[in-house]
């Protein structure tokens, strides 16, 4: 033998046997998103063109059109990084780098998040802010604070708001039209308007759910809203499918989604709801509206920014399921986004209460650190769930 | 209270040399002994140019760990010089030259039924170290005077490729019973438990043969993962407590297989530690095999007995100790110390690409004392002692499964293994400030 090699302990690792590495957990997303961009298409484009409400082929195409125009210009936008801003010898070396950086996964979501009928420059200037401002600038893949594609969708609805709300509501219209449903608006903001309205939560679910035919539509996913998130069902199946592979860990979205809901059928309970078993058509209503299950399997799973700690993940995600509440259930926005790069500030704090008070021994410390944490989210629960009765003070803060 | 530990189950490989029977390789030219051996310094009590015979002592450990280190061969003691040592590290050492006459400095004793402190005595004198891999004196934990509830015999090997104690559970089955009661007596211990893995059919079905008529000594099955074998999880497996740093705290003390039959033959034939079984194994040895070797043997001699490496080998890792927390060689002339028991070769993996930690939290999964390795790693790199230290980084056991399971590569268990010495020395320091 030549040559004795030296490295580090352990000699066998699982990324050489084959088993998982992050470039399989990276492309696993991929092929989980595949399904929402035909879903997207489908309904957005397909459906509307052969029912003659679209005419335009580029805008039949345009679920493909956004998608591409996202991965390209954020692999584009990284490769540039890198060749300003890194050394790379030569091309191979560039094209090795750039793939590593695993870029297109933020052009992917944000193409995602928007309305289909959005301009392409807002994406194009959303996979800028992501790719450049958020991931590359804080040193590339696995160094970023904040989620960059969620950070950068938020940036673009604050800044391009009415263009994007307008292709929302545009989009919804032309799906109620081929549907024929009644719903003129997304299922939250019309939820927000009853809210409005009524000044509490005690609405029916003939006044909310009629717009959009049944739960059954909303879950298959034939309802108005933003490319990707719309179908409830596929994001059950992309959940079965990660999970299965090891891509994801399974506590976020189950804890998340399990905290919605209880609290939104408090709730519904609280409001003295109508229908089967004190109104649970709403807490259900609530989760497959908006982004609240797409939410869960794709952005709160997002490695860089949550726990680490499989209690601290835990954790994490009651949180995020309470202020996602908040935000759903008194004031009225879809409040995933935001509630997710909120609640991804603390986790450097949440990371480190929980990687203390997880050990090999269980004792009484532990056990009052459980106990105080749950106590706090019950009692902020608790208090959001009352709100819900009157909300004639939030409306005040935030009509118009 | 009792956790489960979230081990994992590894490829075992353990089929390349599992049906391989022990074979004798006790027959070194020259053999070497460390005056140093992981800091522990060794005295010698014999001169350069002296004839000693195989099983007198020659080294003397010193410090409160007292024990005597015997030559493995007779012949004599012919230089000092600098040899590598099994963990690395090149250090000084005594050569003894084989005469192949075999003269034993020790005589077999008719009178087996000895006292509690006479078994003792003899296991000190005989110089037995632990042979599971740590290497600490034997004697030293049955020392204390009150009496120990239960012994337990760890026969997991829970490492891919190790095949050693299992074959000399098949071969010394009797030796194993007679010592582990030995070592019962020396304690004043009521019970026995011999810990082994569920997947070792054949060792199971002979021990339950064997200790059908004995009463106080009981099969203790395992599940087929990885770290079963560490000392922690077995006695929480088997007594269903816990304890803080040994195992003595709850009256438990636990003895590797070989340590076990090397106590049976020094009660019964005076014979200090001089030969060890090993597997010499991996995918870059032609013929893996389970050797007996004299403790002081090059590894290069060995090759030739396991008939070399594999043809046409440009490149491997030769790893002296299993390939989760084994080290690597820089060559393969290599001393065999008391505390390896294996030596795998290991060819080159495919793919090499490290990237950034995405943080997906794998590592602390799969824990088995659950720290988080990459929150240590991110405060080692940042160079937090407070945060290190508030992150329990003192209970990590190097088993290397952080490594192992991380989807980017990146090498945490030797950053969390660093980030364990800076703060055992900053904790030294920090005494020697006090002082």
């Amino acid at each position: 033998m030549k040559k004795f090699l030296i490295s580090k302990t352990p000699f066998i690792r699982s990324v050489d046997l084959g088993s998982m590495s992050t470039t399989r957990m990276m492309y696993d997303y991929l092929v989980a998103f595949i399904s929402f961009i035909m879903f997207g298409f489908v309904i957005n484009g397909l459906i509307p063109y052969i029912n003659g409400e679209i005419t335009q082929v580029y805008y039949l195409i345009k679920p493909f059109i956004n998608v591409l125009v996202g991965i390209l210009c954020s692999v584009t936008f990284e490769a540039i990084y890198i060749l300003i801003f890194k050394k790379v010898k030569g091309f191979r070396a560039l094209i090795t780098e750039t793939h590593y950086s695993f870029g297109f996964m933020v052009g992917l979501v944000i193409s995602l998040l928007l309305p289909v009928r959005v301009p392409l420059y807002i994406i194009i200037i959303g996979c800028f802010i992501g790719n450049i401002c958020l991931k590359m600038i804080f040193g590339g893949l696995g160094k970023n604070i904040f989620n960059p594609a969620l950070l950068a969708y938020a940036i673009l609805f604050v800044v391009f708001n009415k263009i994007i709300v307008n292709s929302m509501n545009e989009q919804v219209l032309i799906l109620s039209n081929t549907l024929n449903i009644t719903a003129t608006q997304a299922p939250v903001p019309a939820m927000r308007e009853l809210m409005l309205k009524l000044g509490n939560l005690s609405f029916t679910s003939s006044s909310l759910i009629r717009q959009f035919g049944s739960l059954f539509n909303l879950f298959v996913g034939f309802k108005g809203g933003n490319l990707g998130e719309v179908s409830g069902f596929l994001c059950v199946l992309a959940y079965i499918y990660l999970v299965i592979r090891k891509s994801i860990n399974w506590r976020v979205p189950i804890f998340y989604v399990a905290t919605v809901f209880v609290i939104s059928y408090a709730a519904a309970i609280i409001n003295k709801m109508n229908g089967t078993l004190y109104g649970i058509w709403f807490p259900v209503f609530n989760l497959l509206s908006g982004s609240i299950l797409f939410g869960a399997v794709f952005l709160a799973t997002d490695y860089v920014t949550t726990p680490k700690t499989p209690n601290g993940k835990i954790i994490y995600a009651i949180l995020l399921g309470i202020v996602t509440s908040f935000i759903r259930l008194l004031i009225g926005f879809d409040g995933v986004c935001i509630s997710i790069i909120l609640v991804s500030l603390l986790t450097p704090v949440i990371d480190l209460i929980a990687s203390k008070i997880r050990g090999p021994i269980i004792n009484s410390k532990v056990i009052i650190y459980y106990v105080l944490i749950s106590f706090v989210f019950l009692i902020i629960s608790a208090y959001i769930v009352y709100q819900t009765t009157n909300l004639s003070f939030f409306n005040k803060i935030f009509k118009n | 209270m009792f956790l489960k530990v979230h081990g994992i189950k590894l490829h075992g490989k353990k089929r390349l040399s599992i049906k391989n029977p022990i074979e004798n390789a006790l027959n070194p030219s020259v053999v070497y002994f460390p005056l140093e051996s992981n800091g522990v310094l060794y005295k010698k009590v014999v001169e350069i140019g002296t004839r000693v015979l195989m099983g007198q002592p020659i080294l003397y450990r010193e410090d409160r760990y007292a024990h005597p280190v015997c030559s493995s061969v007779s012949g004599t003691v012919s230089d000092i010089k600098k040899m590598l040592h099994s963990n690395g590290k090149v250090v000084e050492m005594l050569e003894i030259t084989n005469d192949f006459k075999e003269e034993t400095y020790y005589s077999t004793c008719s009178n087996i039924d000895l006292s509690r402190d006479e078994i003792v005595n003899k296991v000190k004198n005989a110089g037995i170290v632990g042979l599971g891999g740590a290497g600490f004196p034997t004697y030293v934990k049955y020392l204390p005077k009150q009496s120990a509830n239960l012994i337990i015999i760890n026969a997991a090997e829970c490492e891919p490729y190790i095949t050693c104690d299992f074959v000399s559970i098949l071969e010394n089955a009797d030796k194993l019973i007679r010592g582990l009661k030995y070592i019962m007596k020396a304690n004043g211990a009521k019970q026995g438990v011999i810990a082994i893995k569920k997947a070792k059919v054949e060792a199971v079905e002979l021990l339950t043969e064997k200790l059908k008529s004995e009463k106080h000594i009981k099969l203790f099955l395992l599940k087929d993962k990885y770290p079963v074998g560490w000392e922690k999880h077995i006695v929480e497996r088997v007594t269903k407590k816990t304890y803080a740093a040994l195992p003595r705290e709850i009256g438990v003390i636990v003895n590797n297989v070989q340590t076990a039959i090397c106590v049976c033959e020094a009660v019964e034939e005076n014979k200090p530690l001089i030969e060890k079984v090993i597997t010499v194994s991996g995918e870059g040895i032609k013929e893996p095999k389970n050797l007996r070797i004299k403790i002081g043997t090059k590894f290069s001699t060995l090759l030739e007995r396991c008939g070399g490496y594999i043809d046409n080998l440009e490149e491997a890792y030769v790893i002296a100790g299993g390939p989760l927390s084994g080290k690597s060689m820089p060559n393969d002339d290599f001393i065999i110390t008391s505390n390896l028991n294996n030596v795998v070769v290991l060819l080159k993996s495919p793919t090499v690409i490290t990237l950034n930690c995405i943080g997906c939290g794998k590592c602390a999964e799969i824990c088995p004392v659950k720290l988080t390795p990459t929150l240590i790693k991110k405060a080692y790199d940042s160079n937090k002692i407070s945060t290190i230290e508030a992150l329990n980084t003192m209970k990590c056991v190097r088993c290397g499964l952080c490594s192992y399971i991380c989807p980017s590569r990146v090498d945490v268990s030797e950053t969390v293994g660093l980030a364990k010495d800076l703060l055992v020395t900053s904790k030294d320091v920090k005494l020697d400030q006090k002082k």
